[in-house]
C-alpha cells in the first residue's frame, strides 16, 4: 500500500515508465491502482522509429506487471516522509494519519 | 551497544555493518543512531527484509534481471521488493554480436537518474554498498 | 462491492470503451479494434480487430474480428488518435512481404541470442528468454 500511495503522490506529474520490453514512455501520471497499473496522457516515446505502432497513441493504459523502472524528478519526492512510512509501516506499509496530513493520502 | 547486542543475537552481518560505520567520523547522527536503537528494540530483527531496513537512507547495490545493475540511495521498500532510489547508477551489461555471429567482448551501458522507482519482481538480490 | 472494483480503479478504462485502441501483448504482438469491456484483471474484449505487423515504417493488417485477450498477457493499452493516425509516415504493405522480413529478424535475433546469453552467462548474469520470457 506504501508504494501505491506513492504513486498517487505523483499524479499529475510527467514520469517516464520503463517496461520490461525496453519500451519507454514518458507522460502525465493520469491514475494509479493497487496493482501499479499506470494511466498516461499525453504520452512519447523513447525511439518512435523502434517502436512504430505507438506513434499514433496519445494517451495509454500501461499494466503493472510489465513495468521494469519508473523514473521521476527528485524534486516530487518526499525522501525523509518515504523512509519514516517505510521504517515504521509493518511490511507493505501503513501511513498514519501525520502522513496523510503531509500529502501521503491513502 | 546495547543496540548492537540486539542486532547481534539476531543477525550477526548486520552488525559487522553497523559497526564499521559507527567507527567512522561524521556518519550517521546521534539522533538517528538513537531511532534505529528504539526501532531494533521494539520490532526484532528476524527476517530477510530488515537488512532493507536497516539500509533505508544509504546507498545500496541492486542486481537485476535483463542483465542490470544498479547502485543508489534506498527511501523505501515493500514486501515485494519494490524499492524507490535516488542519485541511481544503472549499468547495463551488452554484448553486441556481428553479422557473422561473433560475440564483441562485454559492454556496460551507464545511465544516471535522480529517482527511480524499482519494481520488485526484477530484484535479484540487494546488499548494503561499501563505500 | 467486488463488481465495483474495476471502476473504482484499474486506472479507470471506462473512457477509453467504445474507442480504438491498440493492445500490446507480452509476445510482442500489436492488436487494434474497438474497445468493447474490461475488468479488473485487465481481460479486455475487442471488436473489429486486426493484427497488425510492423517492420520499421511497414505495416500490414491481419483480421481477426472478436478477441478476449487475457490480462495476464497484455502489456499496455493505448487510444489511437484519429487525427494523429492519419498523419503518421506508416505505409502499408502486402501481409506477406512484411512476414518474410519479420521471420528473417527473428532468425537472426535468435541466433544473436544464443550467442550473447552463452557470454553473459560467463558473467553470471540470469539468462532470459526471447521477447516475453523477459516478463
Amino acid at each position: 500500500m506504501l508504494i501505491f500511495s506513492f504513486f498517487k503522490t505523483l499524479t499529475d506529474q510527467v514520469i517516464t515508465v520503463e517496461l520490461k520490453n525496453d519500451l519507454s514512455i514518458t507522460g502525465t501520471l493520469k491514475s494509479v491502482d493497487q496493482f501499479l497499473n499506470i494511466r498516461l496522457d499525453g504520452i512519447s516515446v523513447e525511439n518512435p522509429e523502434r517502436h512504430p505502432h505507438m506513434m499514433a497513441v496519445k494517451n495509454c493504459f500501461i499494466r503493472g506487471s510489465v513495468v521494469r523502472y519508473v523514473k521521476m524528478q527528485a524534486r516530487s519526492v518526499d525522501t525523509n516522509l518515504l523512509e519514516d512510512a517505510t521504517r515504521r509501516g509493518e511490511l507493505g506499509g501503513h501511513l498514519s494519519p501525520s502522513d496523510q496530513c503531509r500529502g501521503l493520502k491513502m | 551497544m546495547v543496540w548492537s547486542l540486539i542486532v547481534s543475537r539476531n543477525f550477526a552481518s548486520v552488525l559487522l555493518q553497523q559497526d564499521n560505520r559507527l567507527d567512522q567520523p561524521g556518519s550517521g547522527s546521534l539522533t538517528y543512531l538513537y531511532f534505529e536503537m528504539e526501532e531494533a528494540a521494539n520490532a526484532s530483527i528476524s527476517e530477510p527484509l530488515d537488512l532493507v531496513k536497516l539500509a533505508l537512507g544509504e546507498r545500496v547495490f541492486i542486481k537485476l534481471r535483463g542483465d542490470r545493475t544498479v547502485s543508489g540511495v534506498l527511501h523505501a521498500y515493500d514486501a515485494h521488493m519494490n524499492l524507490v532510489l535516488s542519485q541511481v547508477e544503472e549499468a547495463v551489461h551488452i554484448v553486441d554480436v556481428t553479422e557473422d555471429g561473433q560475440a564483441m567482448p562485454l559492454r556496460v551501458d551507464r545511465r544516471q537518474m535522480e529517482m527511480l522507482f524499482v519494481r520488485g519482481d526484477g530484484v535479484i538480490l540487494i546488499s548494503p554498498q561499501q563505500q | 462491492m467486488d463488481a465495483l472494483i474495476p471502476f473504482t480503479t484499474s486506472g479507470s478504462l471506462v473512457d477509453l470503451v467504445d474507442k480504438k485502441v491498440l493492445v500490446v501483448l507480452r509476445d510482442g504482438r500489436k492488436l487494434i479494434g474497438v474497445f468493447r469491456s474490461y475488468d479488473q484483471f485487465a481481460n479486455f474484449l475487442l471488436e473489429s480487430t486486426v493484427e497488425r505487423l510492423h517492420h520499421q515504417l511497414d505495416y500490414a493488417d491481419k483480421d481477426i474480428g472478436v478477441l478476449l485477450i487475457r490480462g495476464e498477457n497484455v502489456v499496455a493499452l493505448g487510444e489511437i488518435d484519429l487525427i494523429a493516425e492519419d498523419q503518421v509516415p506508416l505505409r502499408p504493405v502486402p501481409s506477406q512481404e512484411i512476414e518474410l522480413k519479420i521471420a528473417q529478424e527473428n532468425e537472426r535475433r535468435d541466433r544473436d541470442h544464443a550467442v550473447r546469453d552463452r557470454v553473459l552467462e560467463a558473467h553470471g548474469f540470469v539468462v532470459d528468454g526471447r521477447e516475453g520470457d523477459a516478463y
